[in-house]
């Protein structure tokens, strides 16, 4: 067996207070998709934010291609190959879109005439973003939006993606789109790490299924056998549909 | 008239270049720098001292005060701001508070009280077009300017330029791009001493130097960065403009002696009716 690109350990982290994210252990091997699902609130943005250093763990192990990373910030994570699109925030909103793109790159790629080739490779991905350059990003629709941030976490070239919730709030038109994206993306040889609350389209991409709940992980499978699974199927399933009806 | 609108975008000029520095810091830093005036009173005298007591030409000990006044401000973050980074706006500002007095203090006890200038011929001012200009008012206006030119040019056009507006923007996703927020705020801060030391400069050849010549710019500095929308360095330099005029003019009107109430009143307006400010945005979430 080939040791996985990502293994997480006993993981505690949270803001202050409590554990938010407790004592968390999963793997996901290299290029594929896995997902991660559970109800809102379950803690699956701040676990995602302790991977990629923007929220220090209170203890345990995260090893990147068996590196032990767990003590670096946010930055030296980004430089040893890890990309992240947060859920929200997820561009310089004051910023042009080429300069979102080119600061995505340069404090991370650092060989400056690599810099085209990775624009022109986003732009294939992303058509629309194509000679918007010197638009503000803060003036793009959320699903434009949502392609930028994509997009330039696409710029460096990472080996590892995550994606907390890139469908979310996207009109039903780029939802498909996105994972379409994702796919793409993934076929191109990113490995990715997503969070994803439109389960059934997400788990028709991805290998892996993690599920999360108050905190702790409640099971990892294959993405066919969750799909299967009669009792993670009503109790997640069921508690999805409930909180769309809610939302609406 | 003219002459009015003259004087007043000279003083403008003198407002403006700390104004960008306050904005700068803030948008990095999230706080409102109140010791920026006596940043502007030890650049001043830095510059005084190497100038007067070393016998170097005053253009070169300006020079030598930005680097000097960089290195203070660098050594003050690293006691003072960098233990309470992430801690709200207010315990930095009166932390702030705190610096202003602590500088003026050094000053007073390294330069004495006196009213001190530097060594440099004063000539007759110039008469075009029925305005009078003098050689101070010429160099204020191209220093000022200038300055203000490689700020710009910094912040559009360099990669570090471009991580400062991306901290203050959004510091968390500018972490998760590789950005090292200590670099960022240490240049920040060389530059916030670059443009409050060569104004504490151009101050001293216009005027006096002592160490209350700081103090004096706090209110209309905060005045044309709340005017121009706090954290946008070009909106500073427009509020600072319009400060230096407004005062000019209240001269008409008023007597001098409330010249300094023109601050107060405009940021009491502001506040009131544009609190973002002439180029600010109004705060939206998302
Ligand atoms: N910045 C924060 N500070 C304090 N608590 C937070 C913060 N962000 C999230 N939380 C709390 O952590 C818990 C998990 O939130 P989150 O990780 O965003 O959940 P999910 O992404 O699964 O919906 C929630 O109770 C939320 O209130
Ligand atoms: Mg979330």
């Amino acid at each position: 067996m080939t040791q996985p690109l990502l293994k997480v350990e006993e993981l505690c982290a949270g803001y202050g207070g409590g554990d938010i994210v407790k004592s968390a252990g999963f793997t996901v091997s290299e290029n594929g998709i896995s997902t991660i699902v559970g109800p809102n609130g379950a803690g699956k943005s701040t676990l995602i934010k302790a991977l990629v250093g923007l929220l220090i763990p209170r203890s345990g192990s995260i090893q990147l291609a068996g590196k032990d990373v767990v003590r670096m910030n946010a930055p030296a994570k980004a430089r040893v190959g890890l990309g992240y699109v947060p859920q929200e925030h997820n561009v310089f909103r004051n910023l042009s879109i080429g300069e979102n793109m080119m600061l995505a790159y340069e404090f991370i790629a650092r060989d400056r005439a690599g810099f085209a080739a990775a624009r022109d490779r986003v732009f294939d991905i992303f058509p629309d973003l194509v000679g918007r350059e010197s638009d503000l990003a803060g003036n793009l629709s959320g699903g434009q939006r949502q392609m930028l941030a994509f997009g330039c976490a696409l710029m460096p070239d990472p080996t590892l993606l995550l994606l907390d919730e890139p469908s979310a709030g996207l009109s039903p038109k780029y939802v498909e789109g996105m994972f379409a994206a994702v796919k793409a993306v993934n076929d191109a040889g990113v490995t990715i790490l997503m969070i994803e609350q439109n389960v059934r389209e997400a788990m028709a991409i991805s290998e892996t299924a993690i599920v999360l709940a108050a905190g702790e992980i409640r099971a990892q499978m294959p993405a066919r056998e969750f799909m299967n699974h009669p009792d993670i199927h009503a109790l997640y399933m069921g508690a999805a549909s409930t909180r769309q009806q809610g939302g609406a | 008239m003219l002459q009015i609108l003259l004087n007043g975008i000279v003083s403008g000029l003198l407002v403006a270049l700390p104004a960008v520095a306050l904005s700068l810091t803030y948008g990095v830093l999230k706080f409102p720098n109140f010791a920026i005036g006596s940043m502007i009173t030890f650049g001043a005298y830095i510059a005084l001292f190497f100038n007067v007591d070393i016998g170097v030409p005053l253009f070169a000990a300006a020079g030598l005060a930005a680097v000097g006044l960089a290195a203070v401000a660098l050594l003050i973050d690293r006691l003072v701001y960098r233990p309470l980074r992430g801690a709200d706006h207010v315990t930095l500002l009166v932390a702030s508070i705190g610096v202003y007095f602590v500088l003026e203090n050094v000053v007073r006890f390294l330069f004495g009280s006196d009213i001190r200038g530097y060594d440099v011929t004063v000539a007759r001012p110039h008469r075009w077009m029925g305005l009078r200009v003098n050689n101070e008012q010429i160099l204020i206006f191209v220093v000022a300017l200038l300055a203000m030119v490689i700020v710009w040019f910094i912040l559009m056009r360099t990669p570090f330029g471009r991580a400062m507006r991306a901290v203050s923007d959004n510091p968390d996703l500018a972490d998760v791009r590789g950005i090292s927020r200590n670099k960022v705020i240490a240049l920040v801060w060389v530059i916030s001493a670059a443009l409050s030391s060569t104004a504490g400069v151009l101050i001293g050849m216009d005027g006096i130097i002592d160490p209350l010549m700081g103090w004096n710019y706090v209110l209309p500095l905060f005045a044309a960065v709340i005017l121009g929308g706090i954290g946008n360095p070009l909106g500073a330099v427009l509020g600072a403009l319009i400060i230096g005029i407004v005062e000019e003019m209240s001269t008409l009107v008023l007597p001098t002696t409330y010249r300094q109430a023109v601050s107060f009143v405009i940021i009491a307006l502001v506040l009131l009716l544009r609190p973002h400010g002439l180029l600010g945005k109004p705060r939206i979430s998302r």
